[in-house]
């Protein structure tokens, strides 16, 4: 409230008429102005330009009775402090429609993404979305994406932005961070401070920066443990209800796109892996094909030339065909265990007593014959371990063991060792080859996979393990493949050796 | 073998080298050609048949295209670094995309296992005449 009186407005006249004008809501402030008897206010110059400029100016005429003045300036300020309410409540009232409007934009803008990272169809791809959709919802600059590639395995970074240089594929500790906490609690995290946060492991921010604030969405589905997506504010932050929610929202968008995106391509694997084997099941039986109707021919060239068959080329065509003819058959056998494999059908074994030391000489000679990069050492505990077995079938498990520790090595020793302890005999295939990835470990035995490490480079069916596995399992034994990439592999397979045993 | 040979033309030219890892189909290509008069090499694989061809350079190679650890198409391009651009090459595979393989290898042209020993020979004769032009 201004109280003021004529004079001065006179002597300081447009002063005070500009300060007052130049006020924002100029015409809400109460101008209170002492006149004298009988002044016309129109005849004060600036009370003149006030009023005309339709301020809010009482005029009151000297002199002034103490309660006259008193109650018109209380009233004059009662005025005020409505105006003051008024405004705050309408304040109040934008301030929530923004807020609305934020919360259905982002609202919004969530579901736009969700629908953007469903038609993605590639994981890389997909990855960075993710990350660039998070920075963007949170308007953050900071946001790492972890996944579990195993429920007890640590997080590896798959996708970040803003985060220090090599920090993408490194690992998060499964327990031991805040990403691990929110999956084990199954519930979005977020501190404010992280200074006083206590002990979660955090990674670097470009530029070495610490973490101010964080807060972490688990991506959950039903049954499975997917990863984590956490966004930092390089300084504290007071993460809002709806930042959580949305953030929860928005990792849910995220577990359902992943788990389309994965079995996408775990079917694409497996046509790969089909088209492969096809190719692979082809060439191998057309090539004793070839050699059969080679020899054939070779044979009636000779007879239509000369008119007989010499004995040499008899022998020689004999011994090929008939190697042949074996090999188409160890072929079809295989493919037909294959098929049984593939449509779930139970093996029936042609139990007889085996020898498996002489198997595995037998084998490793043979294969020892096709390789000069290879040293295949056999090691036998006791000169003969006998069990009733399928003989044909432990052969092709071996040879798929063998073959592929020849395929996955560029050379050096191969040891193939039997032993046995009281229940069963031991035989293991070790290597030290390429290896396989952490990640395959627990898909190894799963038909027509293969290693990503070799996926398109060395030729293989992907389906020897599959079916090793089976016949084993048949004869109620046990494989187990212990590898580590860069370093080699070992196979281990256990025979139960209950029936009839004899081992010397 | 040049034993009873009616077909002797080829005897003076260059060998015919044949790349195939299964040691039983090198054989009865070596019969059909060395039948039909021709010398002929052999490589299980890559590297042995790059030194092969240092050795001695090949008028044609027949090229199993399903070779371990080596695909025939780097096969052919070391083959072609060692002997020139316009070695011909044939192509032999056993699956359905020989067309492809073939044309990806810059061969002259493909033949499909389990062949017949006249198509084998006629096909090696037009490699021949190819490199003649």
């Amino acid at each position: 409230v201004l109280l003021t009186q004529e004079a001065f407005i006179s002597e300081s006249a447009e002063g005070v008429a500009e300060v007052l004008l130049d006020q924002p809501a100029w015409s809400d402030i109460p101008v209170v102005v002492l006149i004298g008897a009988g002044t016309s206010p129109q005849r004060v110059p600036c009370l003149r330009t006030l009023l005309d400029a339709g301020a809010n100016v009482t005029v009151l005429e000297r002199p002034v009775p103490t309660t006259t003045l008193v109650s018109t300036l209380q009233a004059a300020r009662r005025a005020r402090l409505r105006q003051y309410q008024v405004r705050d409540q309408f304040e109040a009232v934008a301030r929530a429609e923004a807020e609305e409007r934020r919360a259905l934009d982002r609202a919004r803008h969530l579901q736009e993404l969700t629908v953007q990272l469903g038609f993605n169809l590639d994981t890389s791809v997909l990855f960075a979305e993710i990350v660039d959709a998070v920075a963007d919802l949170f308007d953050v600059t900071v946001v790492g994406l972890y996944l579990l590639e195993r429920p007890e395995a640590d997080f590896e970074s798959v996708a970040a932005r803003g985060l220090a240089p090599g920090q993408i594929g490194s690992r998060l500790p499964r327990h031991a961070s805040l990403a691990g906490r929110a999956v084990d609690q199954r519930r979005t995290l977020a501190v404010d401070n992280v200074a006083s946060g206590g002990d979660v492991v955090l990674p670097r921010l470009l530029g070495g920066s610490p973490v101010g604030a964080v807060a972490v969405a688990p991506i959950l589905t039903e049954e499975h443990q997917l990863g984590a997506i956490e966004v930092y504010s390089p300084s504290p932050r007071d993460w809002a209800l709806d930042d959580v929610e949305l953030l929860t929202a928005f990792a849910a968008a995220v577990a359902v796109a992943l788990t389309n995106v994965r079995h996408l391509e775990r079917e694409q694997q497996e046509i790969e892996a089909r088209d492969d084997f096809l190719a692979a099941a082809s060439h191998d039986l057309k090539n004793p094909l070839t050699v059969i109707r080679g020899s054939i021919q070779m044979l009636e060239r000779t007879l239509a030339r000369t008119g007989e068959l010499p004995r040499e080329r008899l022998d020689m065509s004999i011994r090929t065909i008939s190697g042949s003819v074996a090999r188409m058959t160890a072929l079809i056998d295989e493919l037909l265990d294959v098929a049984r494999l593939r449509m779930g059908t139970a093996l029936v074994l042609e139990r007889a007593p085996t020898d498996l030391v002489g198997l595995a000489r037998r084998l490793a000679a043979i294969h020892q014959s096709a390789s000069e990069k290879h040293t295949i050492v056999v090691n036998a505990k006791v000169p003969r371990l006998v069990g009733v077995w399928d003989e044909r079938r432990l052969e092709r498990v071996l040879d798929n063991l063998l073959s592929n520790a020849i395929k996955y090595s560029p050379g050096g020793e191969i040891r193939v060792g039997v032993s046995c302890d009281a229940e069963s005999a031991v035989l293991s295939v070790q290597d030290r080859g390429i290896g396989i990835p952490e990640a395959d470990l627990a898909h190894v035995f799963e038909r027509f996979r293969r290693g990503a490490n070799v996926r398109g480079r060395i030729d293989g069916t992907g389906i020897g393990l599959a079916a090793a596995a089976q016949i084993i399992q048949e004869h109620t034994g046990s494989i187990d493949l212990d590898s580590r990439e860069g370093e080699g592999t070992l196979v281990t397979v256990r025979l139960p050796l209950s029936a009839a045993v004899e081992s010397e | 073998m040049s034993n009873g040979s009616e077909d002797i033309e080829q005897s003076n030219h260059l060998p015919v080298l044949v790349v195939d890892d299964d040691a039983d189909v090198r054989q009865v290509v070596r019969w059909a050609l060395e039948d039909a008069g021709f010398d002929v090499l052999t490589a299980a694989d890559g590297p042995t048949a790059f030194s092969q061809a240092e050795l001695r350079r090949p008028g044609v190679v027949v090229l199993d295209h399903g070779l371990p650890s080596t695909d025939g198409t780097h096969v052919a391009a070391g083959l072609r670094q060692i002997c020139g651009d316009h070695l011909p090459i044939l192509i032999v595979t056993a699956d359905g995309r020989a067309a492809e393989k073939a044309r990806r290898a810059g061969a002259y042209g493909f033949i499909h296992k389990p062949f017949d020993d006249a198509v084998l020979v006629a096909a090696v004769r037009r490699g021949f005449a190819t490199g003649e032009i």
